[in-house]
């Protein structure tokens, strides 16, 4: 259990790492990369309109 | 130690996002404030939605014909009836004020970003309507009228929503390469002013040109994007040209990120070059 943890862990911190590479420390530059980062799950949040219909009401 | 740990850990984060913050102007601190009060309230009311409907489907398969219940059957039956339209309808009204403000935020041409909310503000008031409606209907009858009414609004209405969305994903990668091509006029204004027969300079200067044409691809896919979006009028179309949209804006970004690649290296050789970051911020 407890290395199956430890290789959950540095299996998450091998991948913050590789994350953390991505910014150099230029503010201006690490914006740049915040601003792409938040574009990748951004039409998910705006495209909540086929979950819900209006087809149960049957009173 | 691990406390401790902990401690500069949370600091570096709040530090960072301080810095974050001190880049908004008011205006945008404005409409951060009220995205995040409105996500909240979405969150809620879907949850209010979802408890609602469990309630109606569950009292459903109580009866088969509502005129067979009792008087006091069908007076609970009708309540739970209504709650689910009335909540359906907050649904409807919460997600469409997340887009006017997403539109807010993100559409930089006056115009457009005008026609945008004024048009979503257009939804709002026929959905205040139809609430009204719900709240004042006394029986059963009225209450099915009034939901055919909703179906139908709401059948239409979601499609129409997808050009806002095109609209705005649109325009938000648009802001992005705006912010690319101002950070690519001051590395031109301070490489320009280095000695260019040095070899870190001639690098700095590829890696420049590099990020100059992955921003003119990505502004090319931005432009094909909005061409689509600029021909939804047809709602039949909608699905297939949303889909159109969101290929362009993949390629947009896949540019976009193979740029910052190049930028992040070529911040990397200032540095090393200079002693010293290149300071791109809006402040230069």
């Amino acid at each position: 259990m407890i290395k199956l943890t430890l290789v959950v862990f540095l299996l998450l911190m091998s991948g913050c790492v590789a994350e953390s590479t991505d910014f150099v420390g230029e503010p201006a530059t690490d914006e740049l990369k915040s601003d792409l980062a938040s574009l990748d799950n951004f039409d998910e949040e705006l495209m909540d309109l086929d979950e819900f219909g209006t087809e149960e009401f049957n009173f | 130690m691990n406390k401790i740990m902990i401690m500069v850990f949370v600091g570096l984060f709040l530090f960072g996002s301080m810095q974050v913050e001190a880049s908004l102007n008011d205006k945008d601190q404005r409409l951060m404030g009220e995205y995040d009060s409105l996500r909240g309230e979405y969150k809620l009311v879907k949850e209010e939605w979802s408890n609602a409907k469990e309630e109606y489907i569950s009292a459903k398969k109580q009866y088969k014909r509502f005129d067979k219940l009792s008087v006091d059957e069908q007076e609970e039956k009708f309540g739970i009836a209504k709650n689910f339209v009335s909540k359906t309808l907050e649904r409807i009204d919460a997600h469409i004020n997340i887009l006017a403000n997403w539109a807010e935020r993100v559409i930089q041409d006056e115009e457009l970003q005008n026609e945008v909310i004024s048009e979503l503000n257009g939804y709002l008031l026929e959905i205040d309507e139809f609430q009204l409606e719900v709240e004042s209907a006394k029986d059963i009858h009225q209450l099915r009228e009034i939901s055919k009414d909703v179906r139908e609004y709401w059948g239409s209405t979601r499609v129409e929503l997808k050009k806002y969305v095109g609209i705005i994903l649109t325009e938000r990668t648009n802001n992005v390469i705006s912010r690319a091509e101002r950070l690519s006029e001051r590395l031109h204004f301070k490489i320009d002013t280095l000695n260019q027969d040095n070899d870190q300079v001639m690098e700095m200067q590829n890696l420049l040109s590099d990020f100059d044409s992955k921003i003119k691809f990505a502004k090319e896919d931005y432009s094909n994007a909005k061409a689509v979006y600029s021909r939804m009028d047809n709602l039949q179309d909608f699905d297939k040209l949303l889909r159109e949209i969101k290929d362009y804006l993949s390629d947009s970004k896949k540019y976009l990120r193979e740029s910052h690649k190049s930028l992040r290296e070529l911040v990397k050789i200032y540095r090393s070059f200079t002693g010293d970051f290149p300071n791109l911020g809006d402040s230069e």
